[in-house]
């Protein structure tokens, strides 16, 4: 057999059959994999019952006790996956796969291991392994069994409507206009044809009532001038507040999205989706929609009126409009992908604003502003390169399109002129004619520009309801408890990790009561942060769980738990916008009387109080007028304001000098007291009021206990307690060094 | 001005030669290594050893990774114990040959695998996923991708990678090569 990525599902079949034969029981689970030991693709199977894990790969086939396998583990390489276990003291590869069963592999290896420890893994369903969609055989996102293709079958157009729905009475009066306005065009050919007829072109003109006609024609212009300017103004009110609500939704989409979910997209990018995407929306709505109402109507209530004055010149002049569509599809597709392709150079182009702006001071210090001046120039040429193009494109096709469209108005002229010629025809008729030929192919004319407007406005939806949908990671539940807490926090054999595969954190079992003080210490990167994350619980656990006050954070409503949680990071984010407005972030609505005793408390009122603006200083967009001490101390404020049952100190004085430090130190003792405190510090002299320390390496708990008893059991806590100590001696016969030598 | 920094030889880098270190196989065909280089320490609570003499030992099972993936493959290749604490550096894989060369290769291949694009069949764009029917090198493949864009990763002008929703990678070596149809459906994503 040929190496083939794509295998037919025949050779699965075959595999999965010689799996069965060589099994020879009712297997508890199977799974697929489809790469060899060499990475050269294959289909294989696998399957496996409480006892053994049997494995066929092409004409192979391997059977091994799970009791005798050691030490199974999922292996992620780049691109690809293997499941590998240890038997008899050597290691082995059970099975090798690219990613799109890495999610299979995954729960096999989960499986294995609870078979292995002798663990009931229940009843498997299955498609639970399933990574593709069973309909169309798309393969599902990481983590999701939604498959893309399907679900978005419906058409983007249904779910763009109901966004107008609260507006349908006003929208509703603009269709009756746009129907009144058809009904004035059909209505004005026929004063032409008698015009023409009964007065100018014929041998015996009447004179009563010509007056009459012009006065006619002269409303019926003045009502057709009124009817867009009404038309005009609803839809100018309805778009805003379509606008409005929409830019709203998408707003409270990005805020309730998880960390995750939001760190994988620039901030540029997000905001062009809140801002310009939403507005192209709106615009659809308000604006291409009508315009396809508006085109159809005059399209269909035209040919009617042409149809009972003559079906056979009708006919003729429809003829070329089935062309006319035709070469507007074309024309859709082929603009759709070259709009596209402008976008997402435009959005380069923000993302790449936004990125430096951020970074100024990097730039500045580093002197690259040539550099990031040239990178500005490359992306904005590449927009400007791209809109050229699509504008040369569209110039060079356009010309001919209106050229074609114009071709039916000549027909109608030599048609109806030949049967005037003849006699059979009047002069009349043909002013009606071509009065509405000009009238059904303008509106034709316009719609060649719709395509443009219209793919503009999918991909701008596409890319809304992209976000849109998105699934928060982390969902209130059903019941969410909504109370105030104590603080008692328990960690229950909790496992987690940022990908299936791999834990961060491991069987972690901790009590840490109300009032408690317990300080985290480890090297980085032993899942120090991750364990405040998970009891903020911007994550959720893997499996086991976290409690406060007995009950699990998962039944809690996110909001109530999250406002009853204080935290001072290692960096502290100010908002534009005044000092106060600042510390009062935490609880709005708080009086003036409550913001100075918190900044007090935070040992921030005196340095507030030399500012000249005091409390009403305005703070830059990063706060950048304040030094880092002062933004702490701003920040465990908002702490202290904010009144949580449990405080978390992320590094909190990492970053400060040690009079500042002890400024906040202070404050920070005066906030700890009688509050429930979860502490990282890699200054273990931070930690000194901790009740409990302890001590995380390589995810697990490697010790816990106050400091006295982990520098009696002298292992790692002890270790760093000397190595510290001895680093603090060198930095103080530093110092004295000088007076030394005077 | 030509500006010499002799303050990053401050720290040595390990590499790792033939000299220094002999690559081969555990039964089932794992590398390992035995290398003479300053004793590995093997938990940092150890009483750290002054002495940085080196020593021959034998390291067990390693592992690869390469720095730079994409510049230069072959170059600056990583030899790591399990948790990814690096043992030393190989400066150029042209510098081993026979048996440790080989060795190298094949666990570097197992560990990348990026099938290789050589022709573009169709390219469906569907809200936010596009659907890819292409050939590679190792036959035909199909996978579908989101957010095409930012999953196009433009290592040089002409070099591409793909990643799907999966997560595998699929290389283009050099877009221009490729016929005239499937650049013209790759195009819109450079």
């Amino acid at each position: 057999m040929l190496p083939r990525l794509k295998i037919d599902s025949h050779y699965y079949d075959d595999a999965m059959q010689r799996a069965a034969e060589a099994f020879g029981a009712e297997p508890l689970f199977g799974f697929r994999f489809d790469l060899d030991r060499d990475n050269v693709p294959c289909a294989g199977y696998g399957c496996a019952d409480a006892e053994k894990v049997c494995v066929c790969r092409g004409e192979e086939v391997m059977t091994a006790e799970i009791d005798s396998m050691d030490d199974i583990e999922y292996v992620q390489y780049i691109g690809c996956a293997a499941i590998e276990y240890t038997f008899d003291g050597e290691r082995y590869e059970l099975c090798r796969s690219d990613m799109k069963n890495a999610v299979a592999l995954q729960n096999t290896v989960k499986r294995l291991r609870s078979l292995h420890e002798g663990k009931d893994i229940g009843h498997i369903s299955e498609n639970e392994d399933e990574t593709a969609c069973p309909v169309c055989g798309t393969p599902y996102r990481a983590g999701s069994k939604i498959c893309p293709n399907c679900a978005d079958r419906k058409k983007l157009l249904t779910r763009l409507l109901p966004v107008a729905k609260p507006h349908a009475v006003p929208l509703l009066i603009s269709l009756a206009l746009y129907f009144a306005g058809v009904g004035l065009s059909i209505y004005n050919g026929m004063i032409n044809r008698t015009l023409v007829d009964d007065y100018l072109h014929t041998d015996t003109p009447k004179q009563e009532g010509f007056w009459w006609v012009i006065a006619v024609m002269v409303g019926v212009a003045l009502f057709s001038a009124l009817l867009p300017m009404v038309r005009g103004i609803i839809f100018a009110k309805v778009g805003n507040r379509i606008t409005v609500k929409l830019r709203r939704d998408v707003y409270e989409k990005v805020q309730a999205m998880s960390l995750s979910g939001i760190s994988r997209r620039t901030a540029g990018e997000i905001i062009t989706r809140v801002t310009s995407d939403t507005d192209v929306m709106r615009e659809f709505l308000v604006s291409i929609l009508p315009d396809v109402l508006r085109i159809s109507l005059t399209f269909i209530g035209i040919s009617i009126a042409m149809f009972i004055i003559n079906w056979k010149l009708t006919l003729m002049i429809l003829i070329p409009v089935p062309l006319i569509i035709l070469m507007f599809y074309f024309l859709r597709t082929f603009m759709n992908s070259i709009y596209h392709r402008q976008w997402h150079a435009e959005e380069a182009v923000n993302s790449l604003l936004h990125d430096v702006f951020s970074g100024i001071r990097v730039v500045k210090v580093f002197g690259t502003e040539k550099y990031e001046s040239e990178r500005f120039d490359k992306a904005a040429r590449r927009v400007r390169d791209i809109s050229k193009k699509n504008e040369v494109t569209w110039n060079k096709i356009m010309p001919f399109a209106e050229f074609l469209l114009g071709i039916g108005e000549y027909a109608i002229l030599f048609f109806v002129g030949s049967a005037i010629i003849a006699g059979t025809s009047s002069l009349g008729e043909l002013t009606q004619f071509l009065t509405y030929v000009g009238l059904i192919y303008g509106p034709l004319r316009q719609a060649a520009f719709l395509p443009r407007r219209f793919a503009r406005a999918m991909t701008s939806a596409a890319k809304v309801f992209e976000l849109i949908d998105e699934e928060p990671d982390v969902a209130n539940g059903e019941n969410a408890v909504d109370r105030e807490i104590t603080g008692n926090i328990h960690f229950e054999k909790v496992y987690f990790g940022y990908n299936n595969y791999e834990d961060v954190l491991k069987n972690i079992t901790l009590d840490i009561n109300k009032g408690e003080m317990a300080g985290i210490v480890g090297r980085s990167g032993v899942g120090k942060s991750t364990m405040i994350n998970l009891v903020m619980r911007l994550y959720d656990v893997r499996s086991g769980r976290i409690t406060v006050d007995g009950v699990d954070l998962r039944d809690y409503d996110q909001h109530c738990l999250r406002s009853q949680i204080g935290v001072v990071l290692q960096e502290t984010y100010l908002f534009r916008g005044t000092i106060y407005s600042n510390i009062a972030y935490a609880r709005p609505g708080c009086t003036s009387d409550d913001v100075i005793r918190a900044a007090k408390l935070a040992n921030a009122h005196e340095f507030i109080m030399r500012l000249p603006d005091a409390y009403n200083t305005l703070v830059g967009e990063r706060g950048q007028t304040l030094s880092g001490g002062e933004r702490q101390r701003i920040a465990i404020a908002r702490a202290i304001l904010r009144d949580p049952k449990i405080l978390i100190l992320d590094e909190a004085t990492a970053s400060l000098d040690t009079k500042t430090e002890k400024l906040i130190q202070d404050a920070l003792e005066k906030l700890i007291s009688g509050r429930t405190t979860i502490a990282i510090a890699h200054r273990l002299s931070t930690l000194r009021n901790a009740t409990k320390l302890v001590v995380l390496e390589k995810g697990e708990i490697e010790e816990m206990g106050t400091h006295e008893e982990l520098i009696l059991n002298k292992k790692r806590y002890y270790k760093l307690v000397m190595a510290q100590r001895q680093m603090s001696k060198m930095k103080k016969s530093d110092t004295t060094k000088p007076e030394v030598i005077k | 001005m030509e500006h010499k920094n002799d303050f990053l030889n401050i720290v040595k880098i390990e590499y790792l030669t033939p000299e220094n270190a002999k690559f081969s196989e555990t039964a089932n065909g794992f590398p390992k290594m035995e290398a003479f280089i300053p004793k590995v320490k093997k938990d940092d609570l150890e009483e750290s050893v002054d002495d940085t003499a080196p020593v021959w030992q034998d390291l067990g099972r390693v592992f690869f990774h390469r720095a730079f993936p994409y510049d230069s493959a072959e170059n600056f290749i990583s030899v790591t114990d399990k948790e990814g604490n690096e043992y030393g550096l190989i400066r150029s894989l042209s510098e081993f040959d026979g048996a440790g060369r080989e060795i190298i290769e094949r666990e570097l291949k197992r560990k990348y695998y990026t099938p290789v694009i050589t022709k573009i069949k169709s390219v469906k764009e569907r809200f936010g996923y596009s659907y890819w029917e292409v050939e590679t090198e190792s036959g035909s493949a199909s996978f579908a991708m989101h957010d095409t864009f930012r999953n196009t990763a433009k290592i040089s002008e002409e070099r591409v990678v793909l990643t799907d929703v999966d997560g595998n990678r699929y290389e283009i070596k050099d877009v221009f090569a490729l016929d005239r149809k499937s650049y013209r459906k790759i195009e819109l994503y450079l």
